[in-house]
């Protein structure tokens, strides 16, 4: 497999959030606003190449039986470092994305690419893999965000968009609304993916 | 045997050398944190109920030192509290404006009766999703103790129906009178010597035969009182204690008895 190949399949063909369903989690509790998707996603993406080079680094001498335990010390490692950094540099998306930077050490994102790939692959193939899942989930992320916080709050990256004019709907900040439009991307998303698949398919036939 | 030996090595010296890493990061990117905040913290009473407006003790404590937010808000420390704070800010106090809870209603068994017989669960708020609550009058208390289990100060008796509250235990945290679902339950300072004892918003004649006790909005009181501080609002009468000096003629006139001057 080439190395644009991993990356392309972590951006699009198997993007953790909308096509695997990975990382729910963050997903709808941090898209409130662009900045804190970004944040959200550029600290995973950081984890996940820390921790998918460290494992398949570490890959022959890890025993199969403790897999888990070992995955778990080094992600956990990993997202405290993101997190110290992160207070140290940026205090303001420290404080905003909260809890859920620790909760990054339980984001299945993570240890499922420990698991399917950084665990039987080479180093430089596993980095690749961890920068494409995690550009793949900043890039949802974004998305998601971005929708969110236009339709919710009426503003994008914190700047007024439409003033007083409309009333922004504020249950699209709301958890609520965090699954309404996840789901309607996934939507579009399976509706396009359909057509394509058809259309490939009256192709052949 | 073999096997747990490398397991127990691997993990291990992977914790070793993870644990020292960290160790090392947690020097580089150390973040210098106002030693107030603890002390703050350690001065406040540790119940969190929220009453000072802030999500609990430690995010009041984080208020003060980064905020500014001014070091007499919790109700439940009072003065001492207030006092601690002060020192470690180095500022003064002030005063502390001491509240109570105070039960808006007195529509017990006898004088508001039941609907219907209730035997759900012991909860004001599932009761009052049951057909508009077990009593005629829709501000009723209902009686549940939902604020008695919310109470972490024992202050508060359900008795015949109507919440009761212990004025010598209650700190003024606002506890009760945020979750319940018929806002019967009014904060009011302590010092404070009438009260209106319902909160019937109905017009007179229905809200008299749905409770013998209830406010009929005569407006008596309004006329009575010569410091322009009780008003009916929604046929229910309000007190205004930024202007009420306690003199109790309104209590005098009531017709329903429903305004009381508290005794002490």
């Amino acid at each position: 497999m080439k190395g644009i190949e991993v990356l392309k399949r972590g951006l699009i063909t198997e993007n953790p959030t909308f096509v695997q369903l990975l990382g729910m989690c963050p997903t709808l509790a941090v898209t409130t606003s662009l900045k804190n998707g970004l944040g959200m996603g550029l600290s995973a993406t950081a984890v996940l190449i820390a921790s998918n080079v460290i494992i398949s680094l570490l890959r022959k001498l890890i025993p199969d039986k403790i897999r888990i335990a070992a995955y778990i010390v080094i992600i956990a490692t990993a997202v405290t470092l993101i997190q110290m950094i992160l207070n140290a540099y940026l205090p303001d998306l420290a404080s905003s994305l909260g809890i859920f930077i620790p909760l990054i050490v339980v984001n299945c994102i993570i240890l499922a690419r420990a698991e399917a790939f950084a665990s039987k692959n080479t180093v430089g193939k596993s980095a690749l893999d961890g920068l494409g899942m995690g550009l793949g989930f900043t890039g949802a992320l974004c998305i998601i965000s971005a929708v969110r916080e236009i339709l919710g709050s009426g503003t994008i990256w914190n700047i007024q968009l439409y003033g007083d004019v409309i009333q922004p709907a504020s249950i699209i900040t709301l958890a609520p609304g965090g699954f309404i439009v996840l789901g309607i991307i996934i939507g579009v998303i399976n509706a396009i993916k359909g057509r394509h698949e058809s259309k490939a398919a009256g192709e052949r036939g | 045997m073999g096997d747990i030996l490398i397991a127990v090595a691997v993990v291990g010296g992977l914790g070793l050398v993870f644990g020292l890493l960290l160790a090392f990061a947690s020097e580089v990117f150390a973040v210098k944190q106002d030693d107030r905040i603890d002390k703050i913290q350690d001065a406040l009473p540790g119940a969190n109920c929220g009453a000072c407006g802030f999500a609990g003790c430690s995010a009041y404590a984080a208020a003060i030192v980064n905020d500014g937010a001014p070091v007499n808000m919790c109700s439940v420390g009072k003065k001492p509290v207030a006092d601690s704070i002060a020192l470690i800010m180095g500022v003064d106090a002030g005063e502390v404006a001491e509240k109570v809870a105070h039960v808006k209603c007195r529509g017990n068994c006898d004088v508001s009766p039941a609907k219907y017989e209730y035997v759900g669960i012991s909860d004001c708020i599932a009761l009052s999703k049951l057909a508009g609550g077990i009593k005629h009058c829709r501000n009723a208390c209902l009686g549940q103790g939902t604020c008695k289990t919310v109470c972490q100060f024992d202050a508060i008796t359900v008795e015949n129906g109507v919440a009761k509250i212990n004025e010598e235990l209650c700190t003024g945290c606002g506890a009760c009178s945020r979750i319940c679902p018929r806002n019967v339950i009014e904060m009011i300072p302590k010092k404070a010597k009438v009260v209106v004892n319902c909160s019937n918003n109905e017009k007179g004649q229905s809200a008299s035969r749905h409770c013998k006790s209830s406010c009929i909005g005569c407006k008596m009181c309004e006329k009575t009182c010569e410091h322009d501080a009780i008003h009916v609002v929604d046929n229910v009468a309000f007190i205004d204690y930024s202007k009420c000096i306690g003199c109790g003629k309104c209590a005098e006139k009531c017709p329903k008895g429903v305004i009381s001057v508290k005794a002490g």
